[in-house]
């Protein structure tokens, strides 16, 4: 096992090593740069050129590159080119914000979705069942930023005001206030991720209920209640896991459309601002942080299979 | 918070004048104390990169500097020349020679007092090749600035200059505290200003604050305790939270959504003609447009009333191809342009163009305008033979593939603060871009833009600018169709502001937010 997450370990540095490269080899295939974009429609050739020098940016692209990962590697992360703040500030500051919202979505789709998923597979057919997979279906199909922008058109307008319609408060502003400005974006990332999770669980429950030892469980009398909890959904979550490690990845997208409409300054917002000014060092974390993020989650969830399942052997 | 000290002081104001009547007026105390106290909420949809006056080239960071620093002049919302930190100018040698003195006992936020060589060292800075500074070219052929005392700059031309006291109120010439100018980098984030507020809170992309300095050397002002300008990437959003009364001041509200904000109870939808336009280059160095025919045809094609309502929603004023619009001093009328269609197809036969032309038009896809103004030229065009084949792109590639590469695209130009900083930028080969390649065949017009520079009377200067305009119209190498206007909305309860013809310049020192104003923390 512990070798296993060595070699897990090891291959995703290489992962994230390829994805600064093809990051840093895609941005550099557009056109222009982050000295023309600062001087815009201003720019003299003479003013390009010394922006340019002043940033770095006439050297050689892997010599960029390889002062760039060096950087990195001894902890100095850089200085974002439009904002001449260290690129480790601002990111910090930004996966903070999106944290919050990614982790307040994941847990209310993982306690939501779960019991839904469940219900719907004891009721099968049933109305009730129907009932979830349709309204969970209608959420995933809408768009994030058509969900969102109805929420918030009709939570935060002025006839009903419940929550504000925008921004981010500090935790020192007060919980409250911090979670008022949470609800309606996570809630948006909650309604387009919860069919996932219902959809999965629904039919692993739905397997498991049609298997033999649980058939054995009913006969030896069990209650529906201990069946489910615990026979069927052990067994049955496995790939749920899989699928809301998943789905993190599928949040990390999700928040880019979700915090520029309710103008949240999180990682999402973060990453539009570092590619349309092309600011190449905080795009390049940017990139990195929700690459790592999204081999992480997986990792995780890989290990918590092997925890949850002893059949499952990793060597 | 904000309420409770508005509402004690409206009570002391009252007690005040119930109790020394044959002292006091007490209108007057009651009147004063109301305006004091609040914080005004301000919404823009875009950039917020930098606080750094001498680098900064977005219309959200002029805001804000405005706020935090002061020019040597400024221009108020009917557009005159009034002072700020100079208190007058003098010229000499026929425009050659500007000096300013300033005004005594104004402080910097960080405590020191304004001196001459704090607007020395922030125009050598901006000079400086090395410092590459976005309006380097735009604050006029400035050779020398020395200090000639304290409170006394004086500014050498290369050339007569008449309009230069005005020019002095680009954002990019906001002045800075010479310590502030040490370290550039770090002035992207801080502030050093004299400015009515001063800097609180900053989060590049999202928000800034600001709040009163007491110290400001307009005395008792200014009346708010703070203002935050926030960046709603989507217009649907800031139209809720202005809804809503977490924004009290939209900056830039885009047409489609003006009428909502002029149909809510209590808003009040502010509009003004501005300068700010976009318009087709057409480059006349080479065919088709080489032969003023083309260019006149293409011009007679379209529709301006037309094409103002389907793309801005009426919100302007009609152009007839040159960048003066009646909100620069150097405006002077020309007759209203209407669509010719037969006289643009004789045109176009009479220049051999009979069987039509095709000919690309690139657009970059931000401000949306530009995409827009394209797509209905296509369509108007046509019927006179041009076959224009749109190219939308995104703004990076249009800065680097298309922008001043002599090619046929959309511009798009904030008001500036004198007609010769926008002919000059437009026409001048040297001075400015040239974007229509059209200097070389018409040496005569970029004399008269020279020749402006050396006439001070203002309305011999505009009489000489018509001639320029007429010749721009009729021979031009843009299409300009109209100018929008400036659109603004906000709730009743904010007071005294004044919407400038140039959206930027947002002077908030006398602005007031009345009792109905939302309870909110600073």
């Amino acid at each position: 096992m512990t070798h296993y997450a060595l070699r897990r370990l090891a291959s995703i540095a290489l992962i994230l090593l390829l994805v600064s490269v093809i990051v840093f080899a895609a941005i550099h295939v557009l056109p222009g740069n982050a000295a023309t974009l600062i001087l815009g429609e201003y720019a003299t050739p003479e003013a390009v050129r010394t922006l340019e020098r002043e940033m770095g940016l006439d050297r050689p692209l892997p010599a960029q590159y390889g002062s760039w990962i060096t950087g990195v590697v001894t902890g100095d992360w850089g200085v974002s080119l439009a904002m001449k703040q260290p690129v480790a500030t601002i990111v910090a500051s930004r996966l903070r914000n999106s944290a919050f919202l990614a982790l307040a979505a994941l847990a209310v789709v993982v306690i939501v979705g779960i019991p839904l998923g469940t219900f719907a597979a004891l009721r099968r057919g049933r109305p009730l069942d129907l009932a979830i997979v349709t309204a969970t279906y209608v959420g995933i199909s809408i768009p994030e930023f058509v969900t969102g922008l109805a929420l918030l058109v009709v939570l935060a307008g002025p006839s009903v005001g419940w929550f504000p319609t925008s921004g981010y408060a500090e935790l020192t502003s007060g919980v409250a206030e911090w979670t008022r400005h949470l609800v309606l974006p996570s809630l948006t990332l909650t309604i387009v991720l919860l069919a996932h999770v219902v959809r999965q669980t629904r039919s692993g429950v739905a397997d498991v209920l049609a298997a033999p030892y649980i058939r054995t469980a009913r006969l030896k009398g069990a209650s529906t209640r201990r069946i489910v909890l615990r026979h069927a959904l052990r067994n049955a979550l496995l790939p749920t896991i899989t699928v809301v490690a998943l789905d993190l990845g599928y949040l990390m997208g999700g928040i880019v459309v979700v915090e520029e409409v309710f103008a949240y300054p999180g990682m999402g917002r973060l990453i539009i601002y570092a590619v349309q000014n092309r600011d190449v060092p905080l795009l390049q974390m940017c990139a990195l942080v929700v690459a790592s993020v999204y081999v992480l989650a997986n990792f995780a969830a890989d290990l918590a299979s092997a925890w949850l399942d002893p059949r499952v052997r990793y060597s | 918070m904000t309420m409770s000290r508005r509402a004690f002081l409206k009570a002391t104001g009252l007690v005040t004048g119930a109790a020394a009547i044959p002292l006091v007026n007490p209108v007057a105390v009651l009147a004063q104390s109301e305006k004091h106290g609040g914080l005004l909420r301000v919404s823009v949809t875009f950039g917020l990169s930098t606080l750094n006056p001498i680098m900064h080239i977005s219309g959200a960071e002029w805001i804000a500097t405005k706020w935090m620093y002061n020019n040597l002049t400024r221009l108020n919302a009917k557009r005159e020349l009034v002072p700020d930190l100079a208190e007058s100018w003098t010229a000499a040698d026929g425009a050659k020679v500007w000096t300013f003195k300033l005004r005594q006992g104004v402080r910097f936020h960080h405590g020191r007092e304004l001196t001459a060589d704090d607007v020395v060292a922030t125009f050598t800075t901006l000079l400086d090749p090395k410092t590459a500074s976005p309006y380097r070219g735009e604050v006029g052929p400035i050779d020398r600035v020395e200090a000639v005392d304290k409170s006394t700059v004086r500014f050498t031309m290369k050339a007569p200059f008449s309009v230069f006291p005005a020019v002095v109120t680009v954002p990019n010439a906001r002045i800075v505290a010479r310590e502030g100018l040490a370290d550039m980098k770090a002035l992207a984030a801080r502030e050093f200003g004299t400015g009515p507020f001063k800097l609180k809170d900053f989060v590049p992309g999202d928000h800034v604050t600001v709040e009163r300095f007491a110290d400001y050397f307009r005395k008792g002002e200014p009346y708010l305790d703070g203002v935050t300008l926030r960046v709603f990437p989507d217009p649907a959003t800031e139209l809720t939270a202005f809804k809503s009364k977490e924004i009290d001041l939209i900056s830039g509200v885009t047409p489609d959504l003006f009428s909502q904000v002029a149909t809510q109870p209590g808003a009040e939808a502010l509009t003004v003609a501005g300068g700010t336009f976009a318009a087709v280059t057409l480059p006349s160095d080479k065919p088709p447009f080489n032969d003023n025919r083309v260019r006149e045809a293409l011009k007679l094609c379209v529709d301006r009333k037309l094409m103002l309502a389907a793309i801005n929603n009426g919100q302007g004023e009609l152009g007839v191809d040159h960048p003066i619009s009646s909100a620069y001093a150097a405006y002077s009328p020309l007759p209203a342009r209407t669509a010719d269609l037969d006289r643009a197809r004789q045109l176009m036969k009479d220049a051999g163009l009979g069987n039509g032309v095709s000919v690309k038009l690139y657009a970059a896809n931000s401000p949306p305008i530009r995409e827009r103004i394209a797509v209905v030229l296509k369509e108007m065009a046509q019927p006179a033979g041009f076959n224009i084949d749109v190219d939308v792109m995104a703004y990076d590639r249009y800065l680097a593939q298309v922008w001043n590469k002599g090619a046929m695209y959309v511009v798009y130009y904030a008001t500036r603060p004198t007609a010769d900083a926008i002919l000059m930028k437009l026409y001048h080969p040297k001075e400015g871009l040239d974007e229509g390649r059209w200097a070389a065949s018409h040496p005569n017009a970029i004399r008269l833009l020279e020749q402006a520079r050396e006439i001070v009377e203002p309305e011999r200067l505009r009489r000489h600018y018509a001639e320029f305009l007429k010749i721009s119209r009729d021979e031009g190498a843009f299409m300009l169709p109209f100018f929008t206007n400036e659109l603004n909305g906000k709730w009743a309860y904010v007071r005294d502001y004044r919407l400038s013809p140039s959206s930027s310049d947002m002077v908030l020192d006398d602005v007031w937010l009345a009792a109905a104003a939302p309870k909110k923390k600073a």
